[in-house]
């Protein structure tokens, strides 16, 4: 707590005048209210002179009050649950603020995003284009670096127009064996070497943040549930973390633990599926079949515990879904403990490997001091040895010291292989907690949801949530207007944030080496492209409360 | 050694035997590495359940995929230079045929026996490299354009030890001609035993030229796509399909004759039958160690390739050529 006052004092004092108001009723929230002319000042202090990292930059639209831009600074890699909310307001006539991402490089995409959905222009940005709309779409101001992609008549260079002779242009998506995804790279090759990338993450707009926003708030419950495919428990862990704190609730010690287990079923899920997509990424399609072969076993618990293979659905607002007991437990514990032996041969035959040791070491390398300006996140920060975790960080349902004990693994290398490692060494820890939660559900019983609050009564007015996803920290931000609906939503996504490392990751290296060093970020576009198709009955905003 | 006095007769039958034996081969690359990933690949014998509708066996599943590419429509891209483009896979094509004729099979042959044999079907199995790349480069596509740069520079890498392991079997043997290498090692042992070094650079030659991995860079999924195939569609890449499935069997009996007496056990070469059971027997085994050697690697990337087959297989096949002289003009001499 000593921590949170110095840093708060500190701003108070620097600040002066220009404060205009501050809110702070938990660690976790701290609001303050600025003057728009004091933000890049206060980014340079805030992640280069306290080394705090700047999560997300979220916009909200207030109608005639005009526009409030909120910069969310996370600190709690120093203090646990420390964050602090800068907030601005921008009258609706006069949309422009300076951009901070000169003095806080990792802001660069944020502020391209909110560019682009909201009438705020971040003025000074160095690279102002748009992140979603396609390369021809009319730029929001005139740019150097669309010269290399675009020509003057706004058609898209194509791989033998380009000036240089030396230099073609790879199209890498959105149609191409590497991800089956919409992602987009637009590789320039010198000769064999890479020189520069572009990525596109995908082409819709994230239409999911505006539908949050017509939902009550265990309806959005189902909508975060559908964002990932693959971390989908995460996702609703997240939303419920901001929501609960909203509501003031502490959830039962038995809804904890079960959180966390099936979160840590989906990591090991993950990690898996991850594992053999790197495998084939490299050629090594014995790895994909070996590993998924692992993977089914876990989706056959998951069926085992919700009743659902891939989206469990268990957690509700206050607690959870079903009770894991009896046989279960005792199912369950085996299974972990044949793919514990079976991870950790897996394991054996890659570390013995020596071409695909080749093939991994020394490429994609992401230094310690790189990753903290870029703001890498998750397993991609943890292997360049960033003790980045928000279950460590910011614990969570059942992750703090009291309940379970668990290492966060890191790596020092900062490449490929040190990502492959990091992951590898994580499936064993999920294992390890997936135990220890489930002996505990074992032993003691107790409620596993409790009674929500009506949204009247909400103790706090904004808040947000995080969940470490399997592939980095996840972020919400949710502000309520005591009603039954949110007001507003924002997410972040882990790979939102480690996508934007990418071009430099991939800077001097060969083609060949591209696919693994774009698949070692675990890249998931379902997360991040946000394309949701929810078919459902339109009704009128619910008039009585349910949630 | 000939069946029949027509020559023409064995025109025909020696490049039908070959597509068989190669569809076999790749069969039994598919099924072995399947089983090695758990999974069940084509079966053997199909479950009586389900026999109704998918037969006795799948063996001929290669052949089925290779039929049914002939009759999908092919698409030709506008910017390519559809002649070359269309040309590519049957120069491949014609290549093969010849080189499967010239290639004895189990002793037998459809020529009579003639001088340099072993440099025209070296020749031939050369050129098809070439067609790859001369496909992929005028297909227009970037990725075509990429393949084809990596089958050249691949392909320096491969065809050194081929080559001149090769050529060991034809400086052992004093003689240029297939026959007559043949004809040695009825008379002495198995090239093998004499000079394991070339037969195992060759071995590794083989793997680079049927773009298995860890050489199937040209060919590289996630990396370029489908590289210098990447364009072809329907007909042209059922050609293209036949082109890779002649090439594995010609190369399979390629080193069996060089190094394995054409499958026959020296001293009993007369046993015709005993002959055609061991060269079926090589070959399958041949095609087993190469599968293992596919299914448990990754792909390695162009620069590491060449690193390593200088590394390794061309200097197995110097070291074979040195032992070669040693043993034609020392040790066999005495």
């Amino acid at each position: 707590m000593e921590y949170t006052e110095e840093i708060l004092d500190g701003l108070r004092q620097r600040l002066g005048r220009d404060l205009i108001s501050e809110f702070n009723p938990t660690p976790k929230i701290n609001v303050i209210h600025v003057q728009k002319d004091r933000v890049r000042e206060l980014a340079k202090y805030l992640t280069q002179e306290l080394e705090g990292r700047l999560i997300h930059i979220s916009t909200i639209d207030k109608g005639l009050d005009g526009y409030e831009v909120i910069y969310h600074y996370s600190f709690d890699h120093i203090e646990k649950y420390l964050h602090i909310n800068i907030k601005v307001e921008l009258p609706s006539e006069d949309s422009r603020i300076e951009s901070i991402s000169m003095e806080a490089p990792q802001s660069s995409w944020s502020e391209r995003e909110m560019m682009e959905f909201t009438p705020v222009k971040f003025t000074g940005h160095p690279d102002p284009r748009h992140l979603w709309l396609p390369y021809e779409w009319p730029n929001p101001v005139e740019s150097e670096k669309c010269e290399h992609y675009i020509e003057k008549n706004g058609k898209l260079q194509s791989p033998t127009s380009t000036k240089d002779e030396k230099t073609s242009l790879i199209p890498i998506g959105p149609y191409h064996p590497l991800l089956i995804e919409g992602a987009y790279f637009r590789v320039k090759l010198d000769r064999d070497e890479i020189s520069d990338v572009d990525v596109k993450l995908g082409w819709n707009h994230r239409g999911i943040m505006k539908l949050f926003e017509e939902r009550s708030y265990s309806r959005g419950l189902f909508l975060a549930e559908h964002i990932c495919g693959i971390c989908n428990v995460t996702h609703t862990t997240a939303y419920l973390n901001a929501v609960e704190s909203l509501a003031g609730i502490d959830i039962p010690d038995r809804a904890r633990y079960i959180r966390t287990l099936m979160a840590e079923l989906e990591r090991i899920h993950s990690h898996l599926l991850w594992l053999g997509v790197a495998g084939d990424l490299i050629g090594f399609k014995t790895l994909f079949m070996l590993s998924w072969k692992i993977r089914e076993q876990v989706l056959d618990t998951f069926d085992l515990l919700s009743g659902s293979r891939r989206a469990p659905a268990m957690n509700l607002i206050g607690g959870v879904r079903v009770d894991i007991q009896g046989e279960n437990i005792s199912k369950t514990l085996r299974r972990l403990k044949e793919i514990k032996v079976e991870t950790e041969k897996l394991i054996k035959i890659i570390y013995d490997h020596s071409v695909a040791r080749k093939r991994l070491q020394d490429i994609g390398k992401l230094v310690i001091s790189k990753a903290k300006i870029d703001g890498a996140v998750g397993p991609t920060a943890r292997a360049s040895g960033w003790k980045l975790d928000t279950r460590l960080s910011s614990p969570y349902a059942a992750y703090s010291p009291e309940y379970t004990t668990w290492e966060i693994v890191t790596d020092t290398a900062g490449d490929v292989w040190a990502r492959t490692i990091v992951r590898l060494r994580e499936i064993l820890v999920s294992i390890d907690l997936s135990s220890q939660c489930l002996e505990t559900l074992n032993l003691k019983g107790g409620p596993i949801s409790i009674e929500v609050v009506d949204p009247k009564n909400f103790v706090l007015q904004e808040s947000l949530g995080k969940a470490e996803a399997p592939r980095g920290e996840l972020f919400y931000y949710i502000v309520s207007d005591g009603t039954n609906i949110p007001h507003s939503v924002r997410i972040r996504t882990p790979s939102f944030r480690n996508n934007s490392l990418l071009p430099n990751l991939l800077k001097g290296h060969t083609l060949a080496d591209a696919p693994i060093i774009i698949g070692s970020i675990d890249p998931c576009y379902s997360c991040t492209d946000r394309i949701a198709i929810v078919n459902e009955n339109r009704q009128p905003h619910l008039k009585k409360f349910y949630l | 050694m000939q069946l029949f006095e027509n020559a023409l007769i064995y025109i025909i039958i020696f490049p039908i035997i070959s597509f068989l034996l190669g569809i076999l081969f790749n069969y039994e690359i598919r099924k072995v590495s399947a089983r090695l990933q758990s999974r069940q690949g084509p079966w053997l014998l199909v479950p009586k359940s389900l026999r109704k509708t998918m037969g006795t066996t799948r063996l001929l599943q290669p052949l089925y995929d290779v039929l049914k590419l002939l009759f999908k429509q092919s698409i030709i891209p506008e910017t390519a230079r559809s002649k070359l483009f269309i040309g590519a896979p049957f120069i491949a094509l014609i290549c093969l045929i010849i080189a499967s004729i010239l290639t004895p099979l189990a002793g037998y042959f459809a020529f009579s026996p003639f001088e340099l044999s072993l440099v025209v079907l070296l020749y031939l199995l050369l050129a098809i490299p070439f067609t790859f790349i001369l496909g992929g480069a005028v297909s227009a596509s970037p990725w075509g354009i990429v393949g084809s740069q990596r089958e050249a520079e691949l392909m320096l890498a491969y065809e050194t030890p081929l080559v001149i392991g090769a050529f060991t079997a034809a400086i052992m043997a004093d003689s240029l001609s297939i026959h007559e290498i043949l004809k040695f090692q009825f008379s002495n042992y198995p090239f093998l035993i004499l000079n394991p070094f070339a037969a195992i650079a060759v071995i590794f030659g083989i793997v680079g030229k049927l773009h298995l991995k860890p050489f199937d860079i040209p060919e590289a999924e996630v990396e370029v796509v489908s590289g210098p195939t990447t364009e072809f569609s329907g007909k042209l890449l059922g050609i293209l399909e036949i082109d890779k499935i002649l090439l594995t069997s010609v190369s399979v009996a390629l080193f069996i004759n060089l190094f394995l007496a054409g499958g026959a056990i020296p001293g009993m070469q007369q046993y015709r039958i005993l002959t055609v059971l061991f060269f079926l027997l090589e070959g399958f085994l041949i095609i087993y160690f190469i599968t293992f050697i596919h299914t448990l690697n990754p792909r390695l990337r162009i620069d590491q390739a060449l690193r390593w087959f200088v590394k390794i297989p061309t200097t197995l096949a110097i070291l074979g050529l040195v032992w070669a002289y040693l043993i034609r003009y020392f040790i066999l001499a005495m």
